[in-house]
């Protein structure tokens, strides 16, 4: 009996602590989710981590890459993996080449990049994106990115040698625009979404009346110091405008000018802050 | 689960959740969501807490992997709910092959439109034909995983004990 005792409790101690150490670790996990929605500090501590113990793994496995070709050559498939990787490697020059053409770097400091992960597949779409440079290549957060079509999103934290990009068209990018050649006010993305977009159309919002026109150019307005958007960045164009229906401001559809779901190629802008007061002028009639 | 079955899972979910995301960034489609395989495969064999347990786990790995998710634990939150519900039909015995990628199929519906809510509540389109296209494909890798998981844990149980 006194054995059969002694067994039935030391079989039940590790039990019941195991049982503890899920509830705290569910607990801490829910924890964590409403201080992350709450702004508080410990998640992005979380995601350094993250990006530092992980992100490296993932650049190891990014695409092509001439060391990844060395490492094929011995295979049975080693013409076909070379074609691939040599279509790849092509792609990703032409896609380059495109980026530092292309006239939102003309004249910026451009970090290149490569897409080496994107989160989670959900039915979304793709919101975030991780790339394969970091702090150590001077990228830090809020910089703008770019591809040769235009916007791409913001870097939203920095690990040593990766940054997770949040995308135009997630939740958490919202974007102060000009629409058209007369240059109106507008907003894009995040809370200004018009009813009905489809997936990977984005939201915009005139701030006041205005004329929307389908067509219609949409580039950045620019933040301060170039942080987290440069000026003059092309968004999209605009796809459809939404019957005003008693609102105060026109909204509408924009098509994006970057195709997210082929991207291999991508820039960081690093703009520097201004760091010379402007100088004054004095009006007068021509 | 076996002490071989700890190690098996735990380490196929660091390669399906790297795999995960990285292949994502080459553009394929539709990528079948390995670590709801192996949780699932967890879940069927030792039950609803190793179920939840291990999409505890697996979710954390998906929401610190670069780039992680928008709000930190969710993932974990989604897949350890899944595994919890996965597991509770666990049947005793050698389960066939057709309940279990039934099981994950519909774990992987639940997942998708949780997802859907969650996007939905923050005012982003959803695209339901790529969700299906991914339930499609991880019911495929299950037929193909669960089988091999279940195998390489016996076979190291077996050596274990010879």
């Amino acid at each position: 009996m006194r054995l059969r005792g002694e067994t039935v409790t030391r079989g039940d101690a590790p039990d019941r602590r195991r049982r503890r150490l899920v509830v705290l670790a569910a607990l801490a996990t829910l924890l964590l989710v409403v201080v992350d929605i709450v702004g508080g500090p410990g998640p992005g501590l979380l995601r350094r981590g993250g990006a530092t113990v992980l992100g490296p793994l993932e650049r190891a496995l990014a695409p092509s890459g001439p060391e990844a070709e060395g490492a094929l050559r011995q295979d049975r498939d080693r013409l076909a993996s070379d074609l691939r990787e040599a279509r790849l490697s092509t792609q990703d020059a032409a896609a380059l080449a495109e980026l530092l053409g292309s006239p939102s770097t003309v004249g910026a400091t451009v970090v290149p990049a490569r897409v080496v992960a994107v989160a989670a597949p959900g039915p979304q779409g793709l919101v975030r994106l991780t790339i394969d440079v970091g702090s150590r290549d001077g990228v830090s957060a809020d910089r703008t990115v770019v591809s040769g079509e235009g916007l791409v999103g913001r870097v939203a934290s920095v690990g040593p040698w990766t940054s997770d990009v949040l995308v135009l068209g997630g939740p958490e990018v919202t974007v102060g625009v000009r629409v058209g050649s007369a240059g109106a006010l507008a907003t894009v993305g995040g809370a200004a979404s018009a009813t009905g977009r489809q997936p990977g159309e984005l939201g915009l919002t005139l701030v006041q009346s205005g004329t929307l026109r389908v067509g219609d150019e949409v580039r950045t307005l620019g933040s301060v110091d170039g942080r987290p958007f440069v000026a003059g960045v092309l968004v999209g164009t605009v796809s459809a405008v939404e019957p005003q229906r008693g609102r105060l401001a026109p909204t509408g559809t924009v098509k994006p000018a970057v195709d997210v779901g082929t991207l291999s190629v991508v820039g960081v802008l690093l703009t520097a802050p201004r760091s010379t007061p402007r100088p004054s002028v004095t009006g007068g009639a021509s | 689960m076996t002490p071989a079955g700890v190690v098996l899972r735990g380490v196929l979910l660091l390669v399906g959740g790297v795999l995960g995301v990285t292949l994502a960034a080459r553009h394929l489609a539709p990528l079948p969501d390995l670590v709801l395989v192996i949780v699932a495969s967890a879940a069927l064999a030792s039950g609803p807490r190793a179920g939840f347990t291990t999409g505890l786990l697996g979710g954390w790995l998906l929401d610190l992997l670069p780039p992680g998710s928008a709000v930190l634990g969710t993932q974990a939150v989604l897949y350890a709910v899944c595994g919890l519900l996965v597991g509770l039909a666990a049947r005793p015995g050698k389960a066939p092959l057709v309940w279990i990628v039934t099981v994950i199929a519909v774990a992987c519906c639940g997942l998708e439109a949780g997802r859907a809510l969650l996007a939905l509540a923050q005012g982003v389109p959803v695209d339901a034909a790529s969700s299906l296209g991914r339930v499609a494909a991880t019911a495929t890798a299950a037929l193909v995983i669960v089988p091999l998981v279940d195998w390489a844990e016996q076979w190291s149980e077996r050596r274990r004990f010879a």
